[in-house]
């Protein structure tokens, strides 16, 4: 037995460093946001909590300073707007590549894929020019119509594989009883894919809410959060920016929590298919 | 006409999407491909005398009498002719300026090569860790489901969040230094981490390793549970050593999964963006994507035309061989 216990000793031992440097940069986050300036400020800066003790002061200043609910109300309604229109547009179309023919659905699927694989410094140049043109950039509307470019092919190809788990054989029975195609759409398909519409919405409010590129090459002054991170990021504003890193990751991690088992499954489908 | 009769609601459901594809991502990327090829020059006066007509197209319109109005319209007029004048000067034709100007140009060089070193050795590492992880994790142990969900963790991190991180961990002050410092592995004079040079690949591939590990794992340990379990029991009746077995029988097994994850992978290297802006900024470590920025903010947007159709082209030869790897993978299943 303790030469078995010192065998493992190696495999427990590689297994802590692994946890440690996955989770002490996350701590981190909230530590910082959360230190009093003498603790973190010092030349020799303490690896896990200051004598100082906790302070809520930073978390007061980013509440009261006014910039923190612009940004947040505009990344809400970017990433709620991007949503309803992503699942809007790319549901329909994925659940008749589902059911088209194989030569087809294909074509279909490499087509959102490659779209999807494009470089995003390429297609926002282009893009930013435009918006210049039609009054659209430092607008809601114009970063909604980007990030819909970076969601629309993702979100395509989860739905896909969300209408092919649909048995063809509903649909032909709801014909054979004499339903109309639109009347199928909305009483069999339609109940029968909203849990995994659901997930697909979640997603997309993800990638929506974190999204950096496009906002950068979008926006003059009416920062999303992520672009105000990157401000105090910039300024050096490290409590700013670790209290912004929280304010962003809070939604993400209890999204994640709740999608944990969905994710795992449907990026993999998109990654090995 | 009949398919169009049969199949309305089809197409009506579908052409939303592709519109949106082909307009907001196929044009632009066109755009980018045909600016590219106009010279800089060029671009910039162009860009300037047609915002000076808008703008004095406006004056006109709001002109508070007639003398300053004629005085507007004058001037649109000479604007204007010398905006046709451009438009005939031997810049305006195609030009493959930006291109030689790209390599020429040691920063670019230097962008590419940064790129590389990132792609290759980010690979190599994600590798090597997410392989030992997956295979930990498909073996029984004490506290394995706590295990998973720690290695899951960064998954439900954004990726600006793990870049602020970051530069706390790499700053000259950072914890890095401090634990270095606390190992006494280093004196009282920091590592600038964002110095450039090899510190900064290694500082970005740290910084994407963790990010993309989850992604990783997960895929691996998809594999590995994809070996059938009659091949464990034969090896195990081999009494092969356990290394043996990992190098003969797991790894050759396993290969459709990792070329499938590193092309994959390589796809998002070499577009990374976010990472390397905010720790490195675009002076001392240029990446394409970065440049591709830089030169956009330095308002040279047909260089940065021209660089971003460097890194699309790059990126479409991945995802041809992507296409490739999978369709022959189809084949031999089948």
């Amino acid at each position: 037995m303790p030469k078995k216990l010192l065998q493992h000793i190696p495999f427990y031992l590689y297994l802590a460093v692994v946890s440690l440097i996955i989770l002490y940069p996350i701590f981190l986050m909230f530590k910082i946001s959360a230190s009093h300036p003498a603790d973190i400020m010092k030349p020799h800066k303490d690896l896990l909590w200051g004598p100082a003790g906790i302070t809520l002061e930073h978390w007061h200043n980013v509440f009261t300073s006014g910039l923190l609910l612009p940004s947040l109300f505009k990344s809400l309604l970017v990433a709620t707007m991007v949503m309803i229109l992503a699942i809007l547009i790319a549901a329909p179309a994925a659940y008749v590549i589902s059911r088209v023919g194989s030569p087809f659905k294909y074509l279909f699927i490499i087509s959102l894929f490659i779209s999807r694989t494009f470089p995003e410094v390429a297609i926002a140049l282009p893009v930013s020019v435009v918006f210049l043109h039609w009054n659209l950039l430092d607008t809601s509307f114009g970063l909604i119509l980007a990030h819909l470019i970076k969601v629309l092919p993702y979100v395509g190809w989860i739905l896909i594989g969300t209408f092919e788990a649909i048995p063809r054989s509903l649909e032909e029975a709801s014909s054979v009883d004499g339903a109309s195609k639109i009347r199928t759409l909305r009483k069999v398909i339609f109940p029968l894919s909203l849990p995994g519409v659901a997930v697909a919405a979640m997603l997309v409010w993800l990638e929506s809410w974190n999204e950096f590129t496009y906002a950068l090459y979008l926006t003059v002054s009416e920062n999303t959060l992520p672009l105000q991170t990157y401000y105090y990021v910039n300024r050096g504003g490290i409590f700013n920016s670790a209290a912004y890193a929280t304010i962003i990751t809070l939604p993400v991690i209890i999204l994640t929590f709740i999608l944990q088992r969905y994710i795992t499954s449907g990026m993999l489908a998109g990654g090995v298919k | 006409m009949r398919f169009v009769k049969t199949y309305w609601l089809e197409m009506l459901m579908v052409i939303p999407l592709f519109a949106y594809i082909t307009g907001f991502t196929l044009l632009p990327i066109l755009t980018n491909v045909k600016e590219s090829f106009i010279d800089q020059r060029f671009g910039r006066r162009y860009d300037i005398l047609v915002s000076k007509i808008a703008d004095i197209k406006y004056d006109v319109e709001h002109a508070p009498d007639n003398e300053e109005k004629g005085a507007y319209e004058k001037e649109r007029a000479e604007t204007a002719l010398a905006l046709e004048r451009l438009q005939h000067s031997p810049y305006a034709s195609f030009s493959l300026s930006n291109y030689r100007k790209l390599f020429t140009d040691r920063s670019f060089i230097k962008a590419i090569f940064n790129t590389l070193a990132i792609t290759l050795m980010g690979l190599s590492l994600q590798l090597v860790v997410a392989m030992s992880i997956a295979l930990l994790l498909t073996q029984p142990f004490h506290g394995k489901g706590f295990f998973r969900t720690i290695v899951l963790t960064p998954l439900g991190i954004p990726t600006i969040v793990s870049a602020t991180i970051m530069t706390y961990i790499f700053d000259t002050a950072g914890y890095l230094n401090e634990v270095l410092y606390k190992l006494g592995l280093l004196g009282e004079v920091p590592i600038d981490w964002a110095q450039g040079g090899w510190l900064s690949i290694c500082m970005v591939v740290f910084a994407d390793t963790w990010k993309v590990l989850p992604l990783m794992v997960l895929l691996f340990i998809a594999g590995l549970e994809a070996i059938p379990q009659s091949v464990h029991e034969a090896t195990q009746i081999d009494g092969s050593p356990p290394l043996y077995k990992f190098f003969t029988v797991t790894l050759p097994l396993m290969k459709p999964y990792i070329t499938i994850a590193l092309i994959l992978r390589a796809i998002d290297a070499f577009r990374i963006f976010e990472l390397p802006l905010i720790l490195t900024g675009t002076a001392t470590t240029p990446l394409i994507s970065t440049f591709t920025y830089s030169e956009y903010t330095r308002q040279n947007y047909n260089l940065s035309a021209a660089s971003g159709t460097i890194l699309t082209g790059i990126i479409l030869i991945f995802v041809f061989t992507y296409l490739y790897v999978v369709e022959r993978e189809r084949g031999t299943n089948a």
